[in-house]
């Protein structure tokens, strides 16, 4: 009694685990459902009541139910045989698609004639739904990407028609040949190359950009994934290399890498993030400044400025527009290390990701400092000049000499009045001997500005008294047609100290007499 | 020539008193700040006033105390001493600094008419001695 009641408990058992995990229904013999269990309703939609009586052919589409093979089928059935179906299109409640693998079995009763058929269904819909996926998957990268398979041992056994006319070779000419085909001799040749075979013959993987020739021998830049596909005792069993050509990409990098180098060797260079943070400089860069490329990266911009820079508006001005993504140049004082100066002419340019967003400025800078100190000393020498060109000398008490040596123009003019004028204030003069032996050409323009100067003096209080003019000078005045007024004039310096001294009641005169 | 006598105190200008004193005969009017043109019509009336009603060697314009001369300003001032002179008056300006003079020479006007001294006793040597 024992183990007949265990056999039939665990038979009861497993039916109940079938009954849990399969979808099961089983009909007459003319294909009228007699019943199904929940799995089954539950993956098709359906209730019970719905379908109870109703002949199977609600499950299917009319094609199929007209079809022959709807017809064969059940004529197998009927003849007592087992049919499997891998997949089978069903529909649902409302339509609804579902994929069902599924088993007849005829059940046969003791004359070998079958009485009902039992029909164990699996939903493989979302298996089906992922293949699709897949299948999709693939059909769009076969569209976008050169794919190409090759053999463990490097021979080709397919590629798509992008791989193709990326090496312009057609599938008959490469097929069954080695992937060295596409290599240069010396690469083929080459340790690394039995290296790059004996890893994907690994199993492992390797992406990178590479070098291949193509049918005319001309190169090709492809950027490339090599797949090994593993069976199912995890043995790689072929290579699938996906490419897609960058050869007019690599071109064009390659002469923008150029045209980089060509700057970064020419002018210096400093990298700022959009917080004004150094993320790196060039060796030029570096020698303006002084410092090592440690000691500033990662610094704000603010230490190779002066203070007072970076406390003025200008400063806020700059980053402000720099952040608005406005290109800045300049002429811009320098601190280095040490508070070293330099000067430099540079200009700030935003550097834009995809958005058109400014994600770093790049500064490029040539140094200036040398030319700014010899501007720096020219003009010192300049003012130094200026200075040197109008000595007003007190020849006696109340009366100052005024010597103009060299051209005159409207500049010189101002600071030679504005001298003068302060002297007369400051000596209280009653004379000033405008001398102008020195002066080596007198045209209209000179003259009126002479005549100013006497202007101004007589405005002052100040007799004026032009002297050192020479008969040349006489004559051009007067062939000018310039009226020089109640100018009081001399011919020498001599004749024009007399003269004041005169004015003022004083007389020079040999201590003998 | 080195007395000096009290004068009268007026003020035709609500916004500036007006002094004037009397030395040498000759009546000296010191002007201490910036003016307006009104103001200094309002001084040149003041002044013909004054050498209307008395009799004077000559007048003296003070602009010891003005930093800033611009061109109307200049005009009303050098017309005063014409105007001077037509009452039988010698006129003179004295005082002007550097900056001024440097300001009245860019502005192009005429100088012939004005005569200038640089202190008082300059000016009050040229009303005196060139009669």
């Amino acid at each position: 009694m024992g183990p007949m009641n265990d056999t039939a408990r665990s038979d009861e058992q497993f039916l109940k685990i079938i009954n849990k995990s399969r979808g099961i229904i089983d009909f007459t013999m003319d294909g009228i459902i007699i019943s199904c269990n929940q799995v089954f309703l539950d993956c098709l939609g359906y209730t019970l009541d719905e379908i109870q009586g109703k002949h199977q052919s609600i499950f299917f589409n009319e094609d199929y139910i007209e079809s022959s093979d709807y017809a064969v089928f059940w004529q197998r059935l009927n003849q007592g045989e087992t049919i499997e179906e891998g997949e089978n299109k069903y529909l649902g409640k409302n339509d609804k698609e579902v994929f069902i693998k599924t088993i007849f079995n005829p059940v046969l009763d003791d004359d070998k004639q079958p009485i009902k058929v039992i029909q164990f269904a699996n939903d493989i819909t979302e298996h089906k739904l992922k293949n699709a996926e897949h299948e999709g998957l693939l059909t769009a990268i076969n569209k976008s990407q050169g794919i190409i398979e090759f053999n463990m041992d490097g021979t080709v056994i397919s590629a798509n028609q992008i791989f193709l006319d990326i090496i312009g070779y057609s599938l008959a000419e490469i097929k069954g040949f080695h992937h060295n085909l596409f290599c240069e001799a010396s690469y083929a040749n080459s340790e690394e190359y039995q290296q790059f075979w004996a890893k994907l013959n690994r199993g492992e993987f390797d992406a990178g950009e590479y070098k291949r020739i193509a049918k005319d021998g001309s190169e090709a830049f492809i950027q490339a994934t090599y797949n090994p596909v593993f069976d199912l005792n995890n043995k790689p069993f072929k290579v699938i290399k996906f490419a897609t050509d960058v050869t007019e990409r690599k071109i064009t990098n390659a002469e923008f890498e150029c045209k980089l180098q060509a700057i970064d060797k020419s002018q210096s260079t400093l990298e700022l993030n959009m917080d004004g943070i150094i993320v790196s400089a060039n060796e030029k860069f570096l020698k303006i400044v002084g410092y090592t490329l440690e000691e500033i990266v990662g610094e704000h911009h603010q230490i190779l400025c002066d203070d007072e820079y970076v406390k003025s508006h200008r400063y806020t001005d700059f980053w402000q527009k720099i952040r608005r993504g406005e290109f800045q140049s300049g002429e811009y004082k320098c601190i280095g290390k040490n508070g070293r100066e330099a000067y430099i002419q540079a200009t700030y340019n935003p550097i834009f990701d995809l958005n058109n967003n400014p994600i770093k400025v790049l500064n490029i800078a040539s140094d200036v400092t040398e030319k700014k100190r010899r501007e720096n000393e020219n003009a010192k020498q300049a003012a130094l000049i200026m200075d040197m060109s109008t000595p007003v000398m007190r020849l006696w008490d109340n009366v100052l000499l005024l010597p103009i040596i060299g051209l005159v123009d409207s500049k010189r003019v101002q600071t030679i009045m504005e001298a003068a004028l302060q002297n007369i204030l400051d000596h209280q003069a009653k004379f000033l001997i405008l001398d102008i032996q020195g002066v080596p050409a007198i045209d209209s323009a000179v003259a009126n500005y002479l005549i100013k100067v006497t202007q101004a003096t007589k405005l002052m209080g100040c007799r004026c008294i032009v002297t050192g003019i020479s008969p040349q000078i006489s004559q051009a005045l007067v062939n000018l047609g310039i009226d020089l007024g109640d100018i009081l004039t001399q011919s020498t310096l001599k004749d024009g100290v007399s003269m004041s001294l005169k004015e003022m009641g004083l007389k020079l005169g040999s201590i003998n007499s | 020539m080195t007395s000096l006598s009290q004068g009268s105190l007026a003020s035709p200008d609500n916004s500036s008193n007006m002094t004037t004193y009397v030395t040498s005969d000759c009546l000296v009017f010191p002007v201490q700040a910036e003016l307006s043109k009104q103001a200094a019509l309002n001084v040149q009336a003041f002044i013909l006033d004054q050498v209307h009603s008395k009799s004077y060697n000559g007048v003296i314009i003070d602009l010891s105390g003005v930093e800033v001369i611009d061109s109307v300003l200049w005009q009303v001032f050098a017309n005063t001493c014409v105007m001077i002179n037509m009452l039988g008056y010698r006129t003179v300006i004295t005082g002007l600094n550097p900056g001024v003079v440097a300001a009245i020479m860019d502005i192009n006007v005429d100088l012939t008419k004005v005569i200038t001294a640089m202190d008082i006793q300059d000016a009050l040597n040229i009303l005196t001695t060139k009669d």
